[in-house]
């Protein structure tokens, strides 16, 4: 009887019958006579339309929630990962507080991305028990003793989380932590966060020592908001790597960095690497101006691979 | 019917004359009678399900009824690609297309007008991490070519007339970037794109909020598609068409009449008529019933016109489930439905059979642990006879996808470009909308009830519309807005509004705003609340006009001015242009927090906290949550009834996290409990979200008419001034009601992130 209090106070607000002819209140409207879109108003409203429907949830069709008795008997079970998934996803809203420390611990010990970031998406979605996992999952992340893996885990879940606070946290650990996988896993949960806080973080992970972390950064910073330190980006497009050089091609061709011609223009001439040549051309098309077009043409010229010939021709075509 | 040009007759003529079976050297196989009538060959994909591990990737990707980012590379054993199958038999030749690549796995297809060439979207090892736009010949001659780059996945392409390819991207290209949308875990969605095989960039289309997909050609040269919907509590999968310039999007099927949830890999029969999938919007492996839907209006002034109110569905394989249950054995569940047309005389014609890809078994993600993982296979699917499905193609190691066979088809007409804008317009090239009369509408009370709420209440639509003061135009944003992971303690995604424009006294209405930017629409009544939350995104490309006859009109029918005059009030003045506004200026509501903007707290603080502050009597009401934190026993709370300061309801999130304050919990709290375990008595529905009229909070305000302050939109006195309170401002009530309507979000693009106050378009 959760709607007693609404029903009295609408009853009690009822606009004067005679204020609306009575052709518009149809004569003893059933629940059941109401056509699909609408509600049966029991305050005597007949069937109307409403937006809000608490009972229902979402308003479409087959979009029903499990109960938080079968949500916590999968957390239990050694269901499949994507079958945990789904469920999570269909009891967004419903209020399993059993469930919480089931998904902290799958959040940290499950082999299971999908089950991994489904486990932390639910979580921060509940108004009541997530705080105290974002206290769990900063803490293990700044333990030096608990595993990389662990502490990977939790950075991806902070990420996850999507609050503004889990920034200090990951940028913390992108300075400090001594494993490379972890402060990968933290430029991602920045990249996910997506606060303009956690740019100076980005533009450190660029600088990184290991490769992995570069990468990690170079392949999210353009879904970033507000991300424009391109100097951060340059010296990757001469990188061993060559995922590092295709990845920092695209990000100066798409945020249109003039200074990388010359770079780019070397890239397409002579790198060994098929898909690093591709965006190379593509950046510098991307870039214009007569450097880049005097670049395109004379590589159009010496190339021998169909694809970049694609890319160089998509490029002078813009 | 369509109808061919003279050289596409001719094409069509020598490649049925020599044997399209001819053209394909053999790897495997051979021989073999064709089971399809009147086709030589079919061309298809093969997408690996197996990991290395030999682990099974079933739902991968998207999770989701949308096929996307589910990368499983082919082995060289069983590599992924584009086959050409000749003759279409199970014992037919086999010629792999992508033969050169390592790691392949492909995302969609598609066979030119000609049946001379594939496009097709591959991802493999090499690359640059991306789906891209891919083409080759047929027949297995000369080079693949690759026709999309960036840093963006390209998927599901198809070929449009003029030497065209659609597909859907999720290029990041507004200043909001690749939409996000947080109910789909923040996940990046597609966007259409359309683009010239003879180069230059993409043209780019609208935004939605979440994903657009399974692009398909109409055959009048419009573009069908899939669009995922999610709208407060809104959340299904419908059928939209445009023009490849991207202008006139609009819903064809799935408004109304749909008992499922999902439209998805749709395809024309003829003309207003398609087959689909339709499917639950996750845990099915983007697999479910072959659905007939017939879009054509039964009524009204043309019959050939689409009405998605009209739009009738026929479930042809009753047997299996439209939802995620297991459907029987031997039921399984179908992918990929395309009508069998072929060419006769010039026009094509439907055989009446259709290919489809089906697999047995669960065919859901129940079964991803299972031994043997749902698979599917080419198949011939006769409607009349659904049980019997004749067998083309079934690798039992690989999944055997986007069958179409190998025929040449009629190029539809070129739909003349119309639009020339690109996203770097959006600034200076609005879109304009309008309607010739607001209070026309198709939503009759046997289809949607009556109005709620106030003085409204009960009134059919179309009375209640005659009542429309101004059009609320409302901006949608979703998570890629920066951190938030939902908007608060409700269903609705971000909100901003454009404006309200002023309705004339002939029902017309027009206005400028932000081109390629999802908005919906909100008639509002004298006291300025909804009286109606459109709940379909839409949107126009810059320098569009997109007109319509009135709040949802017929779309049989025509609506013509009032009076009889040839041109409405608003067509004969300029648009309005209070709508028109970079983001720093739209009316948002953040609810705390945001320094640059006057916020709903603000609101409460300046007219309601000194009665309603902590210590008032209704604060002290509280009712009872049990929670079950994540160490130690159950925990009890009080929760208040109605408190409207900003003390933090700490206790709830804990340490470090932001808290909400207690007069957003104790507003929104109610509306959004589901099974929580609550005992004492409950407060009413204080705000229900995108509902003022059902919200006991604006009922109990009372406001007044802004045009005549005497009159309320309920009876009894109008609040604060029955307690003799200094009156609260048009202003602060009117952000009240418009919370209320928008949805009861808690954040904004200035609470999330500073930097959006001074971020242009």
């Amino acid at each position: 009887m959760k709607n007693l209090d609404v029903i009295l106070f609408s009853a009690a607000l009822l606009a004067p019958a005679a204020l609306f002819p009575a052709a518009l209140f149809p004569a003893e409207v059933s629940a059941q006579a109401c056509p699909g879109g609408p509600q049966y108003d029991q305050t005597g409203g007949g069937c109307v339309f409403r937006a809000f429907d608490q009972t229902r949830g979402e308003l479409s069709p087959h979009t029903q929630a499990p109960s938080a008795d079968s949500l916590e008997a999968m957390l239990n079970s050694s269901a499949a990962p994507s079958q945990i998934a789904s469920m999570l996803e269909y009891g967004e809203r419903v209020e399993c507080t059993a469930c919480i420390p089931l998904l902290e611990h799958r959040i940290l010990e499950d082999s299971d991305p999908t089950v991994r970031e489904l486990a932390a998406w639910w979580l921060r979605r509940r108004p009541l028990g997530f705080g105290a996992v974002m206290h769990d999952m900063s803490t293990v992340l700044a333990n030096p003793s608990e595993t990389a893996t662990r502490r990977e885990r939790a950075a991806a879940a902070i990420g996850e989380f999507m609050d503004p606070h889990g920034v200090d946290h990951l940028g913390q650990a992108i300075m400090t932590d001594v494993a490379a996988n972890v402060r990968a896993a933290a430029v991602r949960g920045i990249a996910r966060i997506n606060a303009s806080t956690g740019l100076p973080f980005l533009s450190m992970a660029l600088r990184d020592s290991d490769p992995s972390v570069q990468l990690a950064a170079v392949s999210v910073i353009l879904r970033v908001n507000f991300f424009s330190d391109t100097s951060a980006v340059l010296p990757l497009l001469a990188a061993s790597d060559p995922a590092l050089r295709r990845h920092a091609a695209n990000v100066v061709g798409a945020l249109r960095a003039t200074d990388a011609v010359p770079v780019l223009t070397a890239m397409l001439a002579g790198d060994t690497d098929r898909g690093a040549r591709q965006t190379a051309a593509w950046a510098l098309g991307q870039i214009g101006g007569t450097d880049a077009l005097t670049a395109l043409t004379a590589a159009g010229t010496a190339e021998h691979d169909s694809l970049v010939r694609d890319a160089i021709e998509h490029a002078l075509s813009r | 019917m369509t109808t061919l040009t003279p050289r596409q007759k001719k094409v069509a003529a020598i490649s049925l004359a020599l044997g399209l079976a001819a053209a394909f050297p053999g790897c495997s196989g051979g021989g073999g009678q064709g089971v399809l009538p009147g086709v030589e060959a079919v061309v298809f994909v093969q997408r690996a399900f197996a990991r290395p591990d030999l682990s099974h990737d079933i739902s991968g990707g998207s999770r989701q009824v949308i096929d996307y980012q589910r990368y499983t590379p082919g082995s060289d054993a069983h590599p992924g690609g584009v086959f050409v199958l000749s003759p279409p038999t199970p014992d037919g030749t086999l010629t792999n297309l992508t033969r050169s690549f390592h790691g392949v796995d492909i995302a969609g297809l598609d066979l030119s007008f000609d049946a001379n060439q594939v496009v097709f979207s591959m991802r493999m090892t090499g690359g640059d991490d991306h789906y891209h736009i891919y083409t080759a010949n047929v027949n297995g001659t000369g080079d693949v070519h690759q026709v999309t780059f960036g840093d963006q996945d390209d998927i599901r392409p198809v070929y449009v007339p003029g030497r065209q390819i659609a597909y859907v991207t999720n290029l990041s290209y507004t200043t909001l970037g690749t939409r996000a949308d947080e109910y789909e875990h923040s996940r990046e969605v597609t966007q259409i794109a359309v683009v010239s095989l003879d180069g230059g960039d993409p043209t780019l289309c609208s935004q939605n909020l979440s994903h657009t997909a399974d692009p398909f050609l109409l055959s009048d040269g419009q573009i069908g598609y899939s669009r995922w919907e999610h709208l407060g509590p809104v959340n299904d999968v419908k059928l939209f068409r445009m023009n490849p310039d991207c202008s006139g999007m609009e819903a064809i099927a799935g408004q109304f009449n749909k008992d499922f949830n999902s439209i998805v890999q749709a395809s024309e029969v003829e003309p207003g008529v398609f087959v689909a999938i339709g499917t639950s919007r996750s845990r099915t492996i983007q697999s479910g019933a072959v659905m007939h839907i017939d879009a054509r209006a039964t009524s009204g002034t043309d019959g050939l016109r689409i009405d998605v109110q009209q739009a009738r569905f026929t479930n042809w394989t009753p047997a299996v489930p439209t939802g995620s249950a297991s459907p029987p054995s031997g039921v399984g569940r179908y992918r990929n439905p395309r009508s069998i047309s072929l060419l006769t005389d010039g026009h094509m014609v439907p055989t009446g059979q259709f290919l489809v890809s089906w697999s047995d078994g669960d065919v859901n993600d129940r079964n991803e642990l299972a031994a043997t993982a749902p698979q599917f296979g080419i198949y011939m699917f006769n409607p009349n006879n659904p049980e019997e499905r004749t067998l083309v193609y079934d690798d039992p190691t690989m999944w055997d996808l986007y069958a179409i066979p190998v025929a040449p088809r009629v190029e539809p007409r070129i739909i003349p470009r119309t639009m020339t804008g690109t996203p770097d317009q959006i600034a200076t090239r609005p879109a304009i909308i309008g309607a010739v009369d607001v209070a026309e509408t198709s939503l009759g009370f046997e289809t949607i009830g009556g109005v709620d709420g106030a003085a409204l209440r009960g009134m059919g639509l179309h009375e209640a519309l005659l009542q429309t003061r101004a059009v609320r135009v409302v901006e949608g944003f979703s998570s890629e807005i920066g951190a938030v992971g939902m908007f608060g303690l409700t269903m609705h995604e971000g909100a901003a509004v454009l404006g309200e424009v002023p309705v004339n006294a002939d029902g017309s209405w027009r206005a400028a705003i932000p081109a390629m930017t999802p908005v919906h629409l909100q008639p509002i009544d004298r006291f300025g609340m909804a009286i109606r939350n459109q709940l379909l995104w839409i949107q126009a490309m810059p320098g569009e006009s997109r007109e319509c006859g009135g709040c949802h009109s017929s779309r049989s029918g025509s609506v013509l001015p009032r009076g009889g005059v040839p041109q409405t009030i608003a067509q004969q003045n300029p648009p309005f242009m209070g709508t028109f506004r970079p983001i720093s200026d739209r009316t948002e509501l953040p609810w705390y927090g945001a320094p640059s903007h006057r916020t709903m707290q603000d609101v409460f603080n300046d007219n309601c906290v000194s009665c309603h502050g902590a210590d008032s009597t209704l604060a002290r009401r509280t009712y009872h949550v049990d929670v079950t934190p994540m160490t130690g026993p159950v925990q009890h709370y009080d929760i208040p009834w109605l408190q409207l300061d900003a003390t933090p309801i700490e206790v709830y999130y804990e340490r470090e996290v932001r808290s909400y304050p207690a007069s957003y919990v104790t507003l929104l709290y109610p509306s959004a409990m589901m099974d929580a375990t609550v005992t004492g008595p409950m407060p009413p529905i204080w705000v229900a979200p995108g509902d003022a009229r059902g919200s006991q909070l604006i009922a109990t305000l009372n406001p007044p008419a802004v045009d005549d302050p005497t009159v309320h939109a309920w009876s009894g006195p109008e609040h604060l001034a029955d307690v003799g309170a200094p009156p609260m401002s048009a202003a602060d009530r009117a952000m009240i009601i418009q919370m209320a309507d928008l949805g009861g979000q808690y954040y904004s693009r200035f609470n999330v992130d500073p930097m959006w106050n001074t971020a242009g378009y």
